[in-house]
């Protein structure tokens, strides 16, 4: 399975080297609601968290050629992206100036609200059986845009804890994900 | 740092978020490279990520859609390849070829169009005569029918039942005889079919004197007319050869009944 995503991935990634624009389409299609969940949790705002999603793509588009197999998979590269894309966006002065704090503040738990009708691939029961502070720590991280030292200043956790906790969390759901596979 | 390291303090997790020093990345980019589980190991948390990210999607409207496919930097590669001359030349040359092909193309259609509309015609035509046949054979049993109704309404007409003899307990047979008229039906829906060379024979009985009232085969439920009768007593049936006998066998009697 994982040739098959990798030799249709290339192929996406030589249609947007070629600037087919269908090609861009196509990845709108699919990928844009799972980066825009990614930069809307990060900003809390929906006019700037769907500026930023332009400016992404805009950014995919424009980039496809810096764009390096060896260094991950095609979602990773558009992962990374939108991540700093909207970490920048929460950074910026007009955003702070708009009442808006990039403090790690009320945290909700996006596992328990998340009103995603599909259950992707069986994810909410595996999620469900993770701890709590998995899945704070892994909505922190890697879905609202903080950063380690972040993290562990605001859970007054030692950096080096949050790197292996997060680290062994993703591993955890990954195995139950397997799990539910075999 | 150490496979070990790698592989358990999440240098990987971190390496997909890029939180890693500029060093610690080339290290681990090199470690991926080279180690085939490391390899496998930064890809699986990768998928884990996106499935993570899919789970957590949230959809988006149509018009950030449009501003993206709407914007300069997408636009301009819709409509580079018709801005010089040469490609306009180009272009109207190509244009020329393709109307060619499109006339050709259209008279291949239209004469094979043309071909399938005179076949259809032609089999229209023949299921028309079909139809038409069929129109009469319906028509004509339609008249049957309404003559027989009109037979077995009619107050003028009178039902005589033959009841089967002792040569055939079962058969039955029911004469419908208007004596003003001179008109008599039968219908044999009960009597069994016979060989060949044989028939039916319907007789009137005038004063005892049998007298041929015409022949007929065991067809199913139809009427069947028979031959002009203005007197009679009775009615027999008995069975002849083919097309009838002067009198009749009288050992041969199927059905018999008295007019009244």
């Amino acid at each position: 399975m994982a040739t098959t995503t990798i030799d249709f991935n290339t192929l996406l990634v030589k249609r947007l080297r070629n600037k087919d624009t269908t090609a861009l389409d196509y990845l709108y299609d699919h990928y844009s609601d799972a980066l825009y969940g990614i930069i809307y949790r990060t900003l809390n705002h929906q006019e700037i968290a769907e500026e930023t999603l332009h400016e992404v793509f805009m950014k995919i588009w424009d980039q496809i050629d810096s764009y390096d197999a060896k260094k991950g998979t095609l979602f990773t590269w558009m992962y990374r992206i939108a991540r700093n894309r909207a970490i920048d966006a929460r950074r910026s002065k007009d955003f702070k100036s708009s009442d808006k704090s990039d403090d790690i503040t009320g945290f909700v738990d996006m596992f328990e609200t998340s009103n995603n009708e599909e259950d992707y691939i069986g994810l909410s029961t595996v999620l469900n059986e993770i701890g709590k502070m998995c899945k704070k720590l892994i909505q922190l991280n890697f879905f609202e845009g903080y950063s380690h030292a972040e993290i562990s200043e605001n859970e007054d956790m030692p950096l080096g804890t949050v790197k292996t906790r997060l680290r062994n969390c993703l591993k955890e759901i990954k195995h139950k994900l397997r799990r539910d596979f075999e | 740092m150490s496979r070990e390291e790698i592989l358990n303090e999440g240098y990987l997790a971190a390496y997909i978020t890029e939180e890693l020093s500029t060093a610690d990345a080339a290290e681990v980019e090199q470690f991926i490279a080279d180690d085939e589980e490391i390899r496998d190991e930064y890809y699986e948390l990768q998928k884990t990520v996106e499935s993570l990210a899919f789970q957590y999607s949230i959809s988006t409207s149509e018009a950030v859609k449009r501003l993206i496919m709407e914007d300069s930097r997408v636009m301009k590669y819709l409509s580079t390849e018709m801005s010089s001359s040469s490609a306009g030349l180009k272009l109207g040359l190509a244009a020329s070829v393709l109307i060619a092909l499109a006339s050709m193309f259209s008279a291949y259609y239209f004469w094979s169009e043309w071909q399938d509309t005179d076949y259809r015609l032609a089999q229209l035509t023949a299921r028309n005569i079909e139809l038409a046949e069929s129109y009469n054979t319906v028509n004509q049993e339609l008249t049957d029918i309404r003559q027989d109704l009109a037979v077995l309404v009619s107050p003028e007409f009178s039902r005589i039942i033959l009841n089967g003899t002792d040569n055939a307990k079962d058969a039955k047979a029911v004469i419908y005889w208007n004596p003003t008229e001179e008109e008599v039906y039968i219908n044999s829906a009960n009597m069994t079919a016979l060989a060949q060379n044989q028939q039916y024979q319907l007789w009137a009985l005038i004063d005892g004197v049998p007298v041929d009232a015409g022949v007929f085969d065991a067809k199913e439920g139809t009427f069947q007319i028979m031959k002009n009768i203005a007197k009679a007593d009775a009615f027999a049936v008995t069975i002849e050869q083919t097309g009838g006998a002067e009198s009749p066998t009288l050992s041969t009697m199927q059905v018999y009944g008295e007019a009244i």
